[in-house]
């Protein structure tokens, strides 16, 4: 379980968090929605240390990790792994070398043992024909995929996606549904998904919660996201233009 | 994948060694328990609030597909699991995190980089070496030969006009070039060619999220990227400042030959250098490998702001790693000049 307990983030004067308190459970697909500059982004990369908080505890499997170094934080990552926005593959690896890093790293497998190993995790998110591929040559639903098998090769009980649709055909963003849902259905894993694609949300969803102005403003399941009366989510789901919510 | 009698989930492909004990102590080195079972991975989708999910669609799955996936996860599973007792095999040592707000110096990321020399991979250096070395060879010795010719040229005319006597010329031009015009002239082209690179290949990174993702993979940045850098500035600096001041006196000792007549025993005459020469010039050279990757790196490792933050950062790393070899330069020059008169 993921726990945020009062988080508070700010960069200058800026308040991109002001209290925020979410829990999310085993097994479940947890949808973080709101604006652009909402801080969705921001809350989850508190769970692997790349941001602090200001004020505020998060705690992952009921271990407060705020306070942990970088030292430390090796075991969090471990446990829960962040599938980045853009995949953020070492353009001077091949996909590969991509998913054999974490393996050199961790476990010290020698060269061509990590590859056979990264070819493995390839297939599980069908990319085994793309081993010896570089990333600049793939599109960025394909690259998700590479990202998303690197992810696994620590075996997380977390698995963070910064918008994982983002960008994507519609096709490629529905396989990256399905590939969540896959994770957290037959793999057991925890999803947390920062995401404002509605058909994402209420296609895969368990559970969505709304940040808005720095706090949850509205957290249920995708039907009771979707029959709230709170004008600010109701604006959101409905994407109008016109309406109570500020953009930052 | 599978499930242990304590309820981890395992998708590993296969067995993985155990680690080694880190090469650091502290806390980094535990290991994980086994976690409770996940839920919410009923067959039926059922949330874990109990409620249920709507339609989910648009991920139906071709037979093939479903299949191939199936093969996949089976054959992965039929190996062994992974040990999820797993010993942290090589902890970072946290002294940079660029990420966030923990901001250092310069030398914040030299300490960083010298401790982060003991844990590089095999080969790292040889491929840095390669890049910033090999590759920078032609431009540094091209650079030198036209600077070398140019100052004799002008030595000459100016010796011509105060006293028309050009024999001190080569013994001069020798003793200013092992003294500190070969190892600064160097380092100042290194600081352009090799110090704009690096910055703009970690800047670039870092406005990525490549070098978080390092992070996460447990590949600390600053061994990776900044410790080779470091090393191999340090051992071909030298390197190339003895070959870029071999091509300075050549086309010296032609440009004196050719234009004002100056025989070859007479220019190439080195009886004004001396240890303390030759000791200023090797420290300055290594000095300055070492300065040029840090103040590059370290401009790399806090860029912020996209593209236009990798353009700064590529500034700040050519002007920061210039100032430091002049700096150097002048600190170890008074240096050595102090402690040379001292034992004279």
């Amino acid at each position: 379980m993921i726990e945020f307990r009062g988080v508070s983030k700010s960069f200058g004067d800026k308040v991109i968090l002001d209290g925020v308190d979410l829990t999310a459970g085993s097994g479940e697909i947890l949808f973080v929605i709101g604006t652009s500059g909402a801080g969705k982004s921001v809350l989850i990369q508190h769970v692997v240390g790349l941001l602090r908080p200001d004020a505020g505890r998060v705690l992952v499997d009921g271990e407060d990790v705020t306070d942990y170094d970088e030292h430390r934080f090796y075991e969090v990552r471990k446990k829960c792994a962040l599938v980045f926005q853009h995949a953020t593959l070492f353009d001077s690896m091949t996909c590969a070398e991509n998913v054999a890093l974490p393996l050199r790293k961790h476990f010290r497998l020698k060269g061509d043992e990590a590859l056979r190993r990264a070819e493995e995790f390839l297939a599980l998110v069908q990319m085994e024909r793309f081993g010896a591929t570089y990333p600049s040559a793939l599109g960025d639903g394909l690259r998700k995929r590479v990202a998303v098998a690197r992810a696994l090769t620590l075996s997380p009980r977390y698995i963070l996606f910064d918008e994982p649709t983002t960008s994507l055909d519609p096709v490629s963003a529905r396989r990256v549904d399905a590939l969540i849902v896959d994770l957290a259905r037959r793999q057991g894993a925890t999803c947390v998904v920062v995401s404002h694609d509605l058909r994402s949300i209420f296609s895969i969803a368990d559970r969505v919660a709304m940040l808005y102005k720095g706090r949850v403003r509205a957290l249920g399941t995708p039907q009771a996201i979707r029959d709230t009366t709170d004008p600010i989510v109701r604006q959101f789901i409905e994407g109008r233009n016109e309406g109570p919510l500020e953009t930052t | 994948m599978t499930d242990d009698p304590k309820g981890t989930t395992h998708w590993s492909a296969g067995p993985l060694p155990q680690a080694p004990e880190p090469e650091m102590g502290g806390s980094a080195a535990g290991s994980f328990p086994a976690g409770p079972a996940p839920t919410g991975s009923s067959p039926s989708g059922s949330s874990p609030s109990g409620s249920s999910v709507p339609l989910r669609e648009g991920f139906s799955e071709r037979p093939e597909e479903r299949s191939q996936r199936a093969l996949a996860s089976s054959e992965i599973a039929r190996s062994a699991t992974l040990d999820s007792q797993v010993t942290i095999a090589d902890p970072m040592p946290g002294f940079v995190l660029p990420a966030d707000e923990a901001r250092g110096g310069p030398l914040h990321t030299l300490a960083a980089a010298l401790y982060a020399t003991t844990r590089m991979e095999p080969g790292a250096v040889a491929e840095q070496m390669n890049q910033l070395g090999i590759r920078s060879l032609g431009f540094v010795c091209l650079v030198l030969g036209f600077v070398g010719g140019i100052l004799v040229y002008q030595a000459g005319i100016q010796a011509l006009r105060i006293v028309p006597d050009t024999s001190t010329i080569g013994p001069a031009y020798i003793e200013i070039l092992v003294r500190d015009l070969a190892a600064s002239l160097t380092a100042l082209m290194l600081a352009t060619r090799v110090g704009a690179g690096i910055a703009a290949e970690i800047g670039s990174m870092k406005v990525t999220d490549q070098l978080d993702a390092l992070r996460l993979s447990s590949a600390d940045p600053v061994v990776h990227l900044v410790a080779p850098r470091l090393v191999a500035s340090v051992l071909v600096t030298p390197l190339l400042t003895i070959l870029g001041g071999a091509v300075a006196l050549l086309t010296g000792t032609l440009t004196g030959l050719w234009v004002f007549d100056i025989s070859l025993h007479t220019f190439l005459d080195a009886r004004y250098v001396d240890a303390a020469d030759l000791c200023a010039g090797l420290l300055k050279s290594v000095a300055f490998g070492l300065a040029i990757p840090v103040m590059s790196a370290h401009a790399g490792l806090y860029t912020s702001g996209g593209s236009q933050g990798v353009g700064n950062a590529t500034t700040r790393a050519v002007v920061g790693s210039s100032l430091a070899v002049i700096v150097l330069g002048f600190v170890i020059g008074a240096l050595v000049e102090v402690l040379a008169g001292g034992a004279g």
